[in-house]
């Protein structure tokens, strides 16, 4: 399994996948051909794929001053092997070590449906992010998503945990081992002169910074 | 005045603007090598502007070589944003790895212009 950036040539295939994907869970909220082009198209999305098959897409954006990580999803053929935290970290680390929000006072946050309890440990107990606000908005605004019975979507915003979030994200980079938890090797390709090493000694760095 | 001539006088003017670009780029090679990253985003912002402007990289282009998103290299241009420390002095590494094969190029099609008009 290959960990890294949809190049943008690929970027149709990723938004099919993605599409394909949300619209047969209510949880999860279908991006339009418009903005996940874009994403593609900016090398926002991280995906980890086998060959050419797209066995799981994440991306981050910056929405409104603050940070997203989201659009997590894992094929059904693809799961209980890690990927999807594999992933998630991935693209979290990506996010800090280009971006470095944090020195900026900027926000890192994700979101989850009400309902959908799949992503809550991952979120909490490896990314370590903490509960910020619930959120609950009009059902026109996010078409595609379960309302409650009074048309509203309701969710969770997560945010980062400083400096929790940063040392277990620092802790991974050092001691994983490079394979998926039914054994399989996973490959990472991150930016040149860059490797997980040298993010997880950024990420201490920043909770001293930021801590 | 005789095509000889004429390939010589043109092979000149080449040979000028060719002097001229692997000067600057031998300059940025050597600038980018004496940058020290820091919490300042301003030096890092002006290394990329520059090195983005002599290798002749769009936002498109660049980000696809340095691998992050084509939004992170603008916001690393107008000094909006910075990787990590660690990480500039990555970037500015892969700049100078990208100037070192660009200035290989010219030297190699200098060399084949003047075997021509030689």
């Amino acid at each position: 399994m290959e960990f890294c950036l949809v190049e943008p040539e690929n970027g149709l295939g990723a938004y099919q996948w993605h599409r394909g994907f949300a619209a047969a869970n209510n949880h999860l909220f279908p991006r339009t051909w418009e903005v996940y082009e874009r994403l593609a198209a900016d090398g926002q999305v991280w995906c980890a794929r086998d060959g050419r098959e797209f066995a799981a897409l994440a991306y981050f954006l910056l929405d409104q001053g603050a940070w997203e990580v989201g659009g997590l999803m894992v094929s059904t053929q693809a799961r209980s092997k890690g990927i999807a935290s594999v992933l998630a970290r991935l693209t979290l680390g990506h996010l800090l070590f280009t971006e470095d929000p944090l020195s900026r006072g900027e926000r890192v946050v994700m979101h989850v449906h009400r309902e959908n309890p799949d992503p809550r440990a991952l979120i909490e107990r490896k990314l370590r992010f903490k509960l910020a606000r619930e959120i609950e908005a009009d059902g026109s605004e996010f078409p595609g998503l379960r309302q409650n019975a009074h048309g509203k979507v309701q969710g969770d915003e997560f945010e980062i945990g400083i400096p929790e979030s940063l040392l277990a994200l620092a802790e991974w980079c050092d001691s994983w081992s490079g394979s998926l938890t039914d054994g399989s090797a996973a490959v990472v390709t991150l930016s040149p002169h860059t490797s997980l090493s040298m993010w997880a000694e950024a990420f201490r760095d920043m909770t001293q910074r930021h801590g | 005045m005789n095509a000889t001539v004429r390939k010589i006088r043109e092979f000149e003017v080449f040979d000028a603007h060719e002097s001229e670009r692997v000067t600057a780029l031998r300059q940025m090679i050597d600038a980018l090598r004496s940058f020290r990253s820091n919490d300042d985003r301003a030096p890092f912002s002006e290394f990329v502007r520059y090195a983005q402007s002599l290798l002749e990289l769009d936002d498109a282009e660049l980000s696809g070589r340095l691998r992050v998103s084509r939004p992170t290299i603008g916001r690393w241009v107008r000094g909006q944003s910075a990787p990590h420390p660690l990480g500039q002095s990555a970037v500015i590494q892969t700049l100078a790895d990208l100037a070192m094969q660009k200035l290989k190029r010219h030297q190699t099609s200098a060399r084949s212009l003047a075997e021509v008009v030689g």
